[in-house]
C-alpha cells in the first residue's frame, strides 16, 4: 500500500431537517383541481450511516 | 449501474494520484466514502480537506459533496423514499493518532422517488411531493 493512501471507517448519526409539501403551485403543470389544497409538513429525520473511505494525500 | 460507474471512476482517479512520488509533503487530501444508511441504501461522500496540526493535536477541515437515500412520512403516507444530494463542511478532531470525532453541517436537495410519488398518487387527490430542500447536522466517530 502506498504511503499516500489511507483508509478510514466512520459511524455517523445525523438529523435531516426539512419542510415537505405537495408539488409547488407555481409549476407549469398547474392543476387547479389537484392543487386546491396544499399540505406542508415539517420533519426531522434521524440518519445513521456506516461507511468506509479511501483517501489520498496530495 | 450509475453508482458503480462513478465508483470505478473514482477508484481510477485516486489510484492515479498514488503514482505520484512526493507523498510526505502532502498538505491536502481527497477521497471518498461509501457505506450503508439505516435504510440499507448506499450513502457516499466526496472529500477534500486539509490536516491542521497545532500543539501536537491533529485536526481536519473538510468539505465536499454527499449523497444519501432515506425515507419520510408525508400527509399520512408512510415511507416515501427520496434521494439527497448536497454539500457539506466538516471538522474532525483526533483523540489519538487513529480515532477521531467530528461534526458536519450540510445543505441538501432531496428528490422524491417516482415510485413513491405513484404510491402517494394512489392514496391522495393532491399532487405528490417531488422535491424539497433541507439542512442536516451530523456527528461521527471514526477510525483512521
Amino acid at each position: 500500500m502506498s504511503e499516500k493512501l489511507f483508509f478510514r471507517g466512520k459511524l455517523e448519526i445525523g438529523a435531516n431537517n426539512y419542510h415537505i409539501g405537495n408539488e409547488a403551485l407555481y409549476f407549469s403543470n398547474f392543476d387547479p383541481v389537484r392543487t386546491e389544497t396544499y399540505v406542508e409538513e415539517k420533519y426531522t429525520t434521524l440518519l445513521f450511516n456506516l461507511s468506509v473511505g479511501l483517501f489520498v494525500k496530495l | 449501474m450509475k453508482c458503480l460507474n462513478v465508483f470505478l471512476f473514482l477508484l481510477f482517479y485516486t489510484s492515479a494520484f498514488c503514482l505520484e512520488s512526493d507523498s510526505l509533503k502532502s498538505k491536502f487530501h481527497i477521497g471518498f466514502h461509501g457505506g450503508i444508511a439505516q435504510t440499507l441504501s448506499f450513502t457516499g461522500d466526496l472529500y477534500m480537506g486539509i490536516p491542521i496540526t497545532k500543539k501536537a493535536k491533529r485536526k481536519e477541515l473538510n468539505f465536499g459533496y454527499l449523497h444519501l437515500r432515506s425515507q419520510t412520512d408525508f400527509d399520512g403516507i408512510d415511507d416515501l423514499s427520496y434521494s439527497s444530494h448536497g454539500l457539506f463542511g466538516e471538522w474532525n478532531y483526533f483523540a489519538n493518532s487513529q480515532v477521531f470525532l467530528g461534526a458536519r453541517i450540510s445543505v441538501l436537495g432531496n428528490w422524491v422517488d417516482e415510485a413513491s410519488q405513484d404510491k402517494y398518487d394512489e392514496e391522495r387527490t393532491r399532487k405528490p411531493p417531488t422535491y424539497f430542500s433541507s439542512w442536516a447536522a451530523f456527528g461521527h466517530i471514526g477510525y483512521n
